[in-house]
Formats: C-alpha cells, structure tokens, sequence
C-alpha cells in the first residue's frame, strides 16, 4: 500500500486580535505553499478546513480566496482535536485513491463559540475547562503527590519554548514563582497555568508517495494513526480521573500501526490546554509510568513541545493540531532553526478535546 | 432534553430512564442509548451519592465546588459546605436553571 506524505507546512502567527475573519485568517499559511504548487505543477485535489468556528460552505469560500477548485472541499469540526482529524480524512482520502493531494487548514479566532462547552449539561455552571482541569489536577495531587511546582515547570519549560518561536503568542520567559503567584483561577490552576484561546491559522499539504517525489526530496510519512472517542460530556468522560483515557487508547493503536517504539520518539507536541493535562499525557501516551509524570517534567530524553505548546503559542482550537504537526515536520526536516531538535527522526503528535473526551495521536518519521 | 430542563426549571431533579432496557441517560436525551428505544420515563433518582474530588473556584465570587457521583451519573455541582473531602456522602440539595438558563445543581453533606 501506497505511503501517506506531508510534502510541506505553514503556519501564520498566532495573535490576541485580528480584523480578519476565519477565511482571510486561514488564507495566510497557505500562500507560500501554493506558490510551491504552482511552480510544481501540482493540483490540489482536497481542501479541508478545520475550525470550530460557525461558519457555513467555509472550505469552499476559502478555496475561492485561493483560485483552486479542489474535488472534495469540507469543513470539520471536532473542537480542540478539529486539526488532527482533518490530517486523518485528508490521508484517507488520498489512502482511497480519489485524492491525490489535500491541503489541510486549520484556522480560528478568539471568539470563537468552541471555548465554551454549554451544551454539557452535567457540568452545571462549571462550563468553563479550567474546571475539569483543576478536578484532573487534585486527583494526581491526592493519589501520587504532583506539586503545583512540577505544573508551574511545565508552563516555565513551554514558554521557554515559545521565546524562541517567531509566531508565539507569548515570548516572555516566565519562572516557577510567576506561575506560582499568577491569578488563582481554580485550586490549583493558576492563570499561567492555562493555554489561552487566540487567532490563528496554520496549513500542511499531504500526499501520496508518487506527488510526493514530484515536490520535495524531504517528504514526512505519517507512520501511525490512533484516535478514541470516549464521550462528549465531562460525566462520561473517565472513571478515574488520574488518565485520560482516550489518550491511553489513541497512543496504544498509534503505536500498533508502525515499528517506531516510545523509546525511538525524539520530538513531540502534546497538548498542554492546562500544565496538568501534559503532566498526565506524559503517562497516558507511555512515555513515563502512571503517577510519574510530575517528575518527568525534568526529563532530558525526549523533547516536548518545542514550539511552546498551546500554553507557550496560544491556542486557536481549530488550528492547534495542524500547528503542532507543522511544527513536527518542520523539526524532522531540520528546519526549525534555533528550535531545531539535534538528530531528529521520529515525531509524534498528540491533541485532545473537551477534557480528553476524545484523543487523536500522529506518529510521524 | 427539553423534559429535563422543564423539570429542572421547577427545581426538580428528573432524568430519563429506558422503559424498554432501564438504562439511565446521562446527559439526558430523547432515546435510549443502549436499545435506542424512545420508550423513555423521566424518573426521580435517589438524590444521595458519593464527592469523587472537590475544588474551589476563585472565578467571579468564590464557590466550593465538586464532581458527585449519583445512582452512577456524575454531575458538577455547587458544594454548599466546606470540610467534605473525597468519598464523603452528599446528597443534591438544590436544583434548577440560573438567571442565564443554564443549569445548576448544589449538594450538601447526607
Ligand atoms: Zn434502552
């Protein structure tokens, strides 16, 4: 069977105000890439925009910002992960031989009606995901003793991070006492504690193995795809709340599909949306033991979220899983300049919705 | 849903139970979703269950809340007394919709 590439990656800066709407937004990475079409001949045959903002025939208007009419055009929505699900339709797509080609958009704006979840009736009026966040948090706390120190590491390690990431949000290096005297919002989590939902837009071009050849001598192949869809709603979520569950099953099959061990994973982009949900997707994807994330914060083997996560970039939902894919691809081909990870060669992505009620995980060489 | 929330607005704590198969539906809706039968009877619940964790939000004016486990459906609700810690029996005190429509739901220690 036919490889599954991603033959280039853009991605805009993410930003606390624009004027653009989602379309002229979503526009912004894909310029360079097309202008690479043009001068390879190459015909995009898939255009999906991933947003989880309300906006009707939005893949199509953007297809005519760009002057491509594309096969398939769709929009998709799956909140927070919308990014990685659009990678994982446009590989089937192309897997299936009616596409050659897809560009993948991912684009949203702050205001979008995605960051707050009124239709979980369950969760009463704790309808904001600092909530959930904070019950996740005091769960490890109590049962493996996690410190608001190991969580306040993790935000100090992706803004450190994200001061060298040109499209960052936020380029300002913080410390352990910044996070730890921030705005309490809900014991534990403080305000630094959280990513913070922006503007932004970021696209990959995927293919199969013959256009692949066509356009770059450095193509990424998606190598393993898992993703689990547990719930919609924070009550059916997990009975435990020390994991997450869907991330544990998305890693398992992810991992079930190539040779690539956890051990070989040099770079990863996970999905920080609090410090505590990257201190269990530590365990939950198998990197380190159940109950040891907090310690694995200080690790050394493995790089995660280079470009600053969502917590050190900003977090615009429908472009957060395409903006940490191109961030992936852009560290295994050498070209994430002063972020660039030495001997790059197998990445993985990980990114997650509504409290980790449904998990979508990339593995990538 | 609709149902729920009418019930709800009334103060009243009625959640939907399959006639056909007595599955609970949480979060409420309109068919089974386990048998998928629309044969469905808004039910009373024994309004006493178990804190599973417990926070305090700073958010606005400041609440104690926690997530209850109640005849196997969980809910996020308003706790109205401190000092309950994990695993203490609570029971749904107070229900109903706020002056947005939205849904809430406060316990007390049983
Ligand atoms: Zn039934």
């Amino acid at each position: 069977m036919s490889k599954i590439a991603i033959i280039d990656q853009s991605t805009s800066e993410f930003t606390r105000d624009t004027s653009l709407s989602v379309q002229e937004l979503a526009c912004d990475p894909c310029k360079r890439i097309l202008r690479n079409c043009k001068d390879s001949s190459m015909k995009i045959d898939a255009v999906i925009l991933s947003t989880t903002s309300d906006i009707q025939y939005g893949s199509t208007i953007l297809s005519e910002y760009l002057g491509i009419k594309p096969i398939i055009s769709q929009r998709l929505d799956n909140l927070c992960n919308s990014g990685t699900n659009a990678i994982v339709s446009a590989y089937s797509l192309i897997k299936s031989g009616l596409c050659k080609t897809a560009l993948v958009v991912g684009a949203d704006i702050r205001e979008t009606k995605g960051s707050q979840l009124l239709w979980d009736i369950s969760r009463g009026s704790f309808t904001l995901p600092v909530y959930w966040a904070a019950l996740f948090a005091k769960v490890h706390m109590r049962r493996y003793g996690t410190t608001e120190e190991q969580m306040a590491s993790v935000a100090v390690k992706n803004r450190k991070n994200a001061y060298l990431n040109r499209n960052a949000l936020f380029r300002k290096k913080v410390s352990v006492d910044d996070v730890m005297n921030s705005k309490k919002l809900v014991e534990p989590i403080k305000m630094l504690d959280c990513s913070y939902i922006c503007n932004g837009a970021s696209a990959i071009l995927l293919s199969n193995e013959e256009e692949a050849k066509k356009y770059t001598d450095r193509p990424v192949w998606i190598e393993g795809i898992g993703s689990s869809t547990e719930a919609a709603s924070f009550s059916n979520v997990s009975s435990e709340l020390s994991c997450v569950q869907s991330t544990k099953k998305a890693s398992n099959m992810a991992f079930s599909m190539t040779n690539i061990e956890r051990e070989q994973i040099d770079v990863t982009e996970l999905h920080d949306a609090f410090t505590i949900m990257e201190i269990l997707a530590y365990e939950d994807l198998g990197f380190c033991q159940k109950g040891e994330g907090g310690k694995f914060v200080s690790q050394n083997n493995i790089v995660i979220n280079p470009r600053g996560g969502l917590i050190g970039t900003g977090h615009p939902l429908g472009a957060t899983g395409v903006a940490q894919t191109v961030e992936i691809c852009e560290q295994l081909k050498g070209l994430a300049g002063k972020r660039q990870v030495n001997d790059c060669k197998s990445g993985l992505v990980h990114n997650m919705s509504a409290a980790g009620s449904s998990s979508l995980v990339l593995i990538l060489s | 849903m609709k149902e729920f929330l009418d019930f709800l607005s009334r103060g009243k704590f009625r959640i939907p139970i399959c006639d056909n198969c007595h599955t609970k539906i949480w979060p409420p809706s309109n068919i089974c979703n386990n048998c998928y039968s629309k044969r469905i009877r808004m039910s009373k619940l024994d309004r006493k269950g178990r804190l599973i964790e417990h926070s305090e939000s700073f958010i606005g004016e400041n609440k104690n809340l926690g997530l209850v486990e109640m005849s196997g459906i969980r809910i996020i609700g308003v706790l109205s007394e401190g000092g309950l810690t994990p695993g203490s029996v609570v029971k749904l005190k107070k229900c109903g919709l706020d002056k947005n429509n939205s849904p809430y739901y406060e316990f007390s220690s049983a």
